[in-house]
């Protein structure tokens, strides 16, 4: 947590005095470029006064079960988030490749729009159940053999799914932690894309391919 | 002297303006308690089972909330883990593996197919990490049925949906899905979907009358208890057909293998064909 004001107020510095920005991400940050892979990755807001949130992420009646309004915290020891905190980790572990920003959502929604810069890991693909989940940890960077696994290296994760009303981001966090990830390395993003969009904030998708 | 008197007076009558209207502040415990029962004004008692409702109502959908959640939690995961189970079956039972004929066969590759869906998952997910964090991955027909399915989208808006993604090239279809007139036959995905949630072999019952040639039409089931000839109508596929004769879609390779001599691939389907169904009880 601390890292991240940390890394919220390196952030501040490194902004040039911007041109006339009106909405910001905090009165003194227009906009932070960060650099993911060589490749430069703009987070910004919404100018357009008028701007509404449509579509698909406008819906509010989602069925109950299975989207149910979702508890503040995911599992015990693991911290919850919001969009500043997400940038501030993106700009500080993501860029130094000591962090990864999971989209847990199934593919198709992640091809539609996803926070820039994360990577599609879907929720079925962490569970016990998957023969295939010891190939996907060690994929995000834990080290060791099944039954053996060394989470001393392994990279921060920020979890997040489609928002508020939907449980896919907080089973992933459990499922990480069931499978033995350190819970102070973990970062349950509750609002996920739902808060990402509220905010005005840019995502790459199926029409914006970043 | 008279100063002091004034005072005294002023002391003591502003002791009883307050004692008139704080009454309670100086009464003992047991008259205090006694008075809070005895007088309830009707408005104060109103009031109470108002706050009380209002606690009631607050505190309910908190204390319900872990319950709900957990119970969320399996269905939504059961939904994606079906579908993509199903999907698995469906598309990996592919052309090659037609060649399995014998029942235990079929059940081992259906099983291995289920774990290929997560494999497939797995695979795209690892590839993902290993290249640029910024890559999309691709859209898959798992995917997209196990979203329309959570969202509570109809048979014909995902039929549609399904179709348009196909037809856009943004998902690949398995070859036994498709229908005679080249679409994506999403009643038969939805069906084994559905009968898979429910975890029961529809297509248990007798067969009621054998029939030499049926006549294609309704998708009623007709369990295949002996060969049958089977006449193609429009809109049929392998899946279809193997659903309704079989109560099972990822049996269409049976069909397919006992025709080979005029399906050279199971896109081949074509209205009007003549087609020998092997009897379920022979597989």
């Amino acid at each position: 947590m601390l890292r991240w004001f940390g890394g919220m107020a390196v952030l501040s510095l490194g902004v040039l005095p911007a041109a006339a920005q009106d909405v910001r991400l905090s009165p003194d940050v227009p906009s932070v470029t960060i650099t993911l892979n060589g490749q430069d990755v703009v987070i910004s807001r919404a100018q357009d006064p008028q701007a509404v949130i449509t579509g698909e992420a406008a819906k509010i009646a989602h069925a109950c079960p299975p989207n149910c309004p979702q508890p503040m915290n995911a599992a015990e020891g693991v911290g919850s988030v919001g969009a500043l905190e997400v940038i501030a980790f993106l700009q500080e572990d993501v860029a130094s490749g000591s962090g990864l920003l999971l989209d847990v959502r199934l593919p198709g929604s992640f091809a539609k729009g996803r926070i820039p810069g994360a990577v599609n890991v879907p929720f079925a693909t962490l569970a016990a159940e998957n023969p295939y989940v010891l190939d996907i940890l060690q994929a995000l960077g834990v080290a060791g053999t099944a039954g053996n696994l060394d989470f001393s290296t392994a990279p921060r994760l920020v979890i997040y799914g489609q928002g508020l009303s939907f449980g896919e981001a907080a089973q992933a966090v459990r499922s990480v932690v069931k499978a033995g990830y350190p819970a102070e390395k973990i970062s349950y993003f509750r609002g996920g894309l739902q808060e990402w969009l509220l905010f005005g904030l840019n995502v790459w998708g199926a029409a914006d391919q970043g | 002297m008279i100063r002091i008197a004034v005072g005294y007076v002023a002391v003591v009558v502003l002791c009883a303006l307050l004692i008139l209207l704080n009454p309670m502040d100086f009464m003992g415990r047991e008259q205090r308690a006694a008075k809070l029962n005895a007088t309830p004004s009707t408005a104060s008692q109103g009031a109470l089972d108002q706050i009380a409702k209002a606690v009631s109502e607050t505190l309910e959908p908190e204390v319900t909330a872990p319950e709900i959640q957990t119970a969320d939690a399996p269905a939504q995961g059961g939904v994606a883990a079906t579908t993509a189970a199903i999907l698995a079956d469906l598309t990996s039972a592919a052309v090659e593996n037609v060649e399995q004929s014998t029942a235990a066969a079929q059940t081992a590759a259906v099983e291995s197919d289920a774990e290929l869906a997560l494999r497939k998952m797995s695979s795209a997910v690892v590839e993902g990490l290993k290249g640029t964090a910024a890559v999309p991955a691709d859209g898959t027909l798992e995917g997209l049925v196990a979203q329309a399915l959570a969202m509570g989208e109809t048979d014909a808006a995902i039929d549609a949906i399904v179709n348009e993604a196909v037809a856009a090239g943004a998902v690949e279809a398995p070859a036994m899905l498709r229908t005679t007139e080249g679409k994506v036959d999403t009643a038969v995905l939805l069906a084994s979907i559905l009968a898979q949630a429910q975890g029961d072999e529809f297509g248990q019952g007798d067969l009621s009358e054998p029939t030499e040639v049926i006549e294609g039409g309704t998708l009623a089931m007709q369990v295949a208890t002996e060969d049958v000839l089977y006449v193609v109508q429009s809109g049929d596929s392998l899946g279809s057909l193997a659903l309704r004769f079989y109560g099972d879609a990822g049996l269409f390779t049976a069909i397919f293998k006992a025709n080979r001599q005029v399906l050279d691939t199971p896109e081949s389907l074509a209205y009007g064909m003549k087609l020998l169904i092997p009897a379920r009880s022979g597989l």
